[in-house]
């Protein structure tokens, strides 16, 4: 009988919380023999991320969330109705399912606190399962503190949660002090590191051949996700294109997500053409919606501008390139008091969305590209570790051993 | 685990209506637990079981359904059969000796023809770069098992005579296999070289398919229901090779149309390139199936519609009253 893991990740803005799991499920079914994963989600893009094998998906009917407002996304039934429905279906999955291990991101509690059946119910289940919360390096530390508090949530972690691991290095961000968390659920964290990338096996000189980029920059700009609210980076983006010195030979590639309104992506694309007019030569602009390859690109690429989303900075970091995050000041500060904190150290340059204009992102694009892309040297003195995934790995096989289900390792080290 | 899932899924939803597609015990069983607490519950939901017009060999089927008890499950746990099919053309009571109890629950809906506009056969070819060319498409359903068809049609042309101009769009499906996938690609592209005349266009997947449908001269394809659908309600001429390894499901259904004159069908066993080349001319010249024809025969395809009325007619019965748009 292999290891059984059960995943809930839920995706309230975007994919990063999905996409982190699927990056934590393919890493583990890489390098743990026989282990089966299930995902608890809402996403029907779950299979968009490509899932490892081994890895299968319950959906769950999807409710929508902002701040206090909440209500089903599809089903036009009381909110209530569909929680219910959740709850019930997470109740079943769990306790037919019977893991050793239940990895819940982010949200101890889950949406509106309908994990809460579910991990009372394992708390009593046969196969005794492990139960952690993987939570982000930071999330806006009042919004933690409020939230919390609001759901009560320092109770349950101290009561049903067994481990809590933090994809973040205490170093740099320390949740325990930021969000005044207790000796009793402190001594159950574990600092696991960034959940860094490998970097691709093509090189970026092929990658740049293939992307007809020769001796110009190549600069990625990517707005997270699904691209909804990416529109004012894409097109002042576009606008600056225009601010710089002729003679740079600069080349662009856009990814603007799936959710992007049609009238904005068409105010892009006529940009596009004029840029592409009036500079025939020295400026290429390629507007995409979404790759599988965005990581061979960021890879290849000079400078990416970004929004400051865990994912995408912690891709950035561990390929080793530059990046000009403008981050997202709403919902809460997360993105902010990231970029803000790898600024600090030299790591990328930030420019704040109040700030954005054309001429601003100009000068940021020219002083960025000017300077050295961060080394590992450089990554290391400031305290960064990108080993994230191996420590949940680690993690992973600790305590299925511990729970006499113990898991060949591909390899051990 | 499946099971658990869908009982309690149900539990929780509590639905008005219970709609089961080929199945009636789903897969291994999975679905009794779950019909039972229907049955059961205080507010009782009506079961409906959906049928194909075709769904296998009859005696296969009997033997298949004996193995799960079916027939037990269909007189006891549903409370209708809707057919998406006509009686006319293929009788399920008779074929698959349904007792009394069973069909008196069956209601034929018809066929479930296509239901939307599509934009101009005009705009279609015109966007394909055609101008006065014959224009045949060649499906396959998902792909699975399409590459003899697909490999079948490509050596057809090479042997048709030079003066006939055709243009070929291939689509190969999501599942066609990667190596046969890039075969296609090869020879489809090596075709145009040599045949400039004739120049075959190959993609591996495609959401506008009934678009190309709806433009084409002729279409050849796989007997899966929905294709062939989708071909007499676009009232186009077809040559079909239905599936035969696993069940007749498709070879039933596409000899049935072949004795209406609506289509030709050829078994994957005698097929050759000869005889799709001949076939090819054959059904260039022959008028494609008219609407009156369609009606003549006996063939409804207003399934979509019907349903529509049973499900209103259902709720309605439970005190539910929807307010449609139309």
């Amino acid at each position: 009988m292999p290891a059984k893991l059960l995943f809930y990740a839920h995706n309230g803005w975007g994919l990063g919380h999905l996409s982190r799991m699927v990056k934590i499920a393919t890493l583990l079914q890489a390098e743990i023999h026989d282990l089966s994963i299930l995902f608890l989600t809402q996403s029907s893009l779950v299979h968009v991320l490509r899932l490892p094998p081994g890895t299968d998906v319950v959906k769950l009917p999807e409710v929508l969330q902002k701040g206090q407002f909440a209500a089903p996304k599809r089903l036009p039934l009381p909110f209530e109705a569909v929680t219910q429905l959740r709850q019930r279906i997470m109740r079943a999955t769990a306790l037919a399912y019977q893991p050793h291990l239940l990895l819940v991101d982010h949200a101890p509690l889950g949406v509106r606190q309908e994990l809460l059946p579910t991990l009372r119910a394992l708390k009593e289940a046969p196969s005794k399962p492990v139960i952690v919360c993987g939570l982000l390096d930071l999330t806006g530390p009042s919004y933690v503190r409020e939230h919390w508090q609001a759901v009560n949530a320092v109770p349950i972690l101290e009561e049903l949660y067994d481990e809590i691991w933090v994809y973040g290095c205490q170093a740099l961000y320390d949740p325990i002090k930021e969000y005044e968390l207790p000796d009793t659920v402190a001594r159950k964290v574990r600092f696991c590191g960034y959940l860094g990338v490998k970097p691709p096996t093509l090189p970026p000189e092929a990658i740049r051949q293939e992307l007809g980029v020769g001796r110009g920059k190549l600069v990625l700009v990517t707005v997270g996700g699904l691209g909804w609210d990416g529109f004012p980076v894409l097109d002042t983006y576009l606008e600056a294109l225009e601010c710089l010195p002729k003679d740079l030979e600069l080349h662009s590639i856009l990814f603007t997500g799936p959710e992007l309104p049609l009238e904005q992506r068409e105010i892009l694309d006529r940009r596009r053409r004029q840029i592409a007019s009036r500079f025939p030569w020295t400026r290429s602009v390629q507007l995409l919606e979404f790759s599988p390859r965005l990581l061979d690109f960021m890879a290849a690429s000079d400078l990416i501008v970004a929004r400051g989303g865990y994912n995408t900075v912690t891709e950035i970091l561990s390929l080793g390139r530059r990046a000009l995050i403008v981050p997202r000041v709403a919902p809460n500060l997360e993105q902010l008091t990231r970029a803000s904190l790898f600024e600090e150290r030299g790591l990328i340059r930030m420019l704040h969305p109040d700030h954005l204009s054309p001429r601003s992102l100009a000068e940021a694009l020219l002083a960025a590209l000017r300077a050295a892309p961060p080394s590992r040297q450089h990554l290391q003195a400031a305290g960064l570790d990108l080993n994230g995934l191996h420590q949940v790995k680690t993690h992973v096989v600790r305590l299925l051993r511990y729970q006499a289900k113990i898991p060949s390792s591909r390899y051990e080290g | 685990m499946r099971e658990q899932i869908i009982l309690e899924t149900t539990l929780a939803y509590q639905p008005d209506l219970f709609l089961v597609d080929t199945r009636p015990v789903g897969v291994g069983g999975e679905l009794l637990p779950t019909l039972r607490a229907l049955d059961k519950g205080q507010r009782k939901a009506v079961s409906v079981m959906l049928f194909r017009d075709v769904l296998n060999d009859p005696e296969l089927l009997r033997a298949q359904w004996q193995g799960v008890q079916a027939m037990g499950v269909l007189e006891e746990m549903y409370d209708e059969i809707w057919v998406f099919g006509c009686q006319a053309l293929f009788d399920p009571v008779k074929e698959y000796e349904l007792s009394d109890i069973i069909s008196k629950k069956i209601r034929f809906c018809g066929y479930l023809g296509v239901d939307r506009p599509f934009p101009s056969s005009e705009e279609t070819r015109h966007n394909l770069g055609l101008a006065g060319e014959v224009f045949v498409l060649v499906t396959v359903g998902n792909g699975r098992d399409g590459f003899p068809v697909l490999d079948t049609y490509l050596r057809a042309l090479e042997i048709l005579p030079k003066n006939q101009e055709i243009f070929s769009l291939l689509v190969g499906g999501p599942d066609l296999p990667e190596g046969e996938q890039q075969v296609v690609r090869q020879r489809c592209e090596e075709m145009a070289r040599v045949q400039p005349e004739r120049p075959v266009r190959f993609i591996d997947f495609s959401r506008q398919l009934l678009e190309y449908m709806a433009a084409a001269d002729l279409v050849v394809s796989m007997g899966g229901y929905n294709t062939l659908v989708e071909i007499l309600t676009l009232e186009k001429r077809a040559l079909v090779v239905p599936r035969v390894r696993l069940n007749s499901e498709q070879l039933i259904r596409a000899s049935l149309f072949e004795r209406l004159g609506l289509m030709r069908m050829f078994h994957p066993d005698h097929l050759s390139p000869e005889i799709l080349a001949e076939a090819l001319l054959g059904a260039l010249h022959a008028p494609a199936p008219s609407r009156q024809h369609l009606q003549a025969v006996g063939l409804d395809l207003n399934g979509l519609h019907q349903v529509k009325t049973h499900v209103l007619r259902l709720l309605g019965e439970r005190g539910l009253v929807p307010t449609t748009s139309r």
